[in-house]
């Protein structure tokens, strides 16, 4: 196929066969004396790739989706009783989510899927157990107190954390919840994975951030929370987030 | 890039390498607000579709050419049946509409949405993207010589719609 449109110029489809690594000759003598056909493919390799976000879900969070401590909320403390008492539930609640799989919620595609996702190295699903299945949740949708949150999350290698932050600007832990509040590393996940924790929702009413981080670097909470409160992630970071509402 | 056979096709995979190039074709149509969603429905419909991709050709042109119908359906299917001209951005990475020949206008004027989709989709390529007989019969998996045949039915009837009904255009 020629690459070339009936002006002389690159036909888009060009570009693309450029962009993806194609070495079509006659598109490479092009651009070497083309400006305009230059610029056009510096323009195109600049569009920002969202996170996938299928509503037909082929696979659904099993995510242990756990209660937290008192407060709701996860921090970053080591109490055995209570992390027996969450590993427990978990195992529970896993077996509970696996066995109501097939009736997970399909979005509503006309909505905003409320992603905000800043370099595309990481992307942040939240998912609500609903008791009989399980709904993921985008930006501006209502919680509740009491309710449930998993996650799902795809990254590039680096360091991870999920953070939540409340009306009331307090930010708090929800991956990873056993590492004394330090971000942990991990490798990359190409395909959306499910954290293996989860967070209980309290009281606080109002918009409640939840944010993905990956950062280059090791990161602590208050590190994080932070950055993020002064609207941008950590130098060297990503974030992908959401925003929900507690009424 | 290998061909992939469509038993193979990892979506996941797919939307990393091919999904600028799907949100890039979709920006053509829609605006970057829609073009996210649009973008979403596109590989919903790749799921779908997965079968009927015969490994042939490359999965960067059988993506092209998905995108390009989904987004003409979904215009079609909006009742947006407005100067087709109007809907299609002007996007960095490609290059203006023409809108100086006649037949063209016609076409992005008011014939788009009365043709089959396949006439309109050789019409985008041909008016729009600029592409050769021969390209868009790559694209779309037939002869050039087909291309050309529809192509001469396009012009008939564009130059039939440019027509005054009684009089010269």
């Amino acid at each position: 196929m020629s690459p070339l449109r009936t002006d002389g110029h690159l036909h888009d489809l060009a570009i693309e066969d450029v962009l993806d690594g194609g070495d079509s000759p006659e598109a490479a003598a092009h651009l070497r004396t083309c400006a305009l056909c230059r610029q056009r493919l510096a323009a195109a390799d600049a569009v920002q790739l969202p996170p996938l976000q299928l509503s037909q879900q082929r696979t659904i969070p099993t995510t242990a989706i756990t209660q937290g401590p008192d407060t709701g909320r996860a921090r970053p403390a080591n109490q055995p009783l209570g992390r027996w008492l969450t590993l427990a539930t978990a195992a529970i609640a896993a077996a509970a989510l696996l066995l109501v799989a097939p009736r997970v919620r399909q979005p509503d595609p006309d909505r905003d899927d409320g992603f905000n996702v800043r370099g595309s190295k990481v992307s942040l699903r939240v998912y609500r157990d609903e008791g009989a299945s399980s709904r993921r949740l985008r930006s501006g949708d209502t919680i509740a107190t009491g309710d449930r949150l998993g996650f799902r999350v795809q990254h590039r290698a680096g360091h991870l954390m999920v953070l939540g932050i409340d009306a009331r600007s307090e930010p708090y832990l929800c991956y990873p919840q056993q590492g004394g509040g330090v971000s942990v590393e991990v490798p990359p996940s190409p395909a959306p994975r499910t954290l293996p924790e989860a967070i209980r929702m309290d009281h606080t009413a109002g918009p409640e951030r939840l944010v993905a981080l990956l950062c280059s670097d090791p990161f602590t909470l208050d590190e994080a929370a932070e950055a993020l409160q002064h609207g941008e992630p950590p130098r060297g970071c990503s974030a992908s987030e959401i925003t929900v509402v507690k009424p | 890039m290998e061909p992939v056979q469509a038993e193979a096709i990892d979506i996941e995979a797919l939307y990393t390498q091919y999904g600028k190039l799907v949100l890039r074709r979709i920006r053509r149509f829609y605006p970057p607000q829609v073009a996210a969603d649009v973008l979403q429905e596109v590989f919903e419909r790749v799921l779908i579709r997965a079968p009927s991709f015969r490994g042939e050709g490359s999965p960067r042109a059988w993506l092209f050419g998905l995108t390009t119908r989904h987004c003409l359906a979904r215009l079609r299917n909006e009742r947006r049946r407005r100067h087709l001209l109007e809907e299609l951005g002007e996007v960095p990475w490609s290059l203006p509409i023409s809108e100086s020949d006649t037949e063209a206008r016609v076409f992005l004027q008011q014939l788009w949405h009365t043709l089959d989709p396949e006439l309109v989709q050789i019409g985008i390529h041909h008016y729009v993207d600029g592409m050769t007989q021969a390209a868009i019969g790559d694209l779309m998996g037939v002869t050039g010589r087909t291309i050309s045949n529809r192509l001469q039915q396009l012009q008939r009837l564009a130059r039939q719609a440019a027509v005054p009904a009684g009089g010269d255009p």
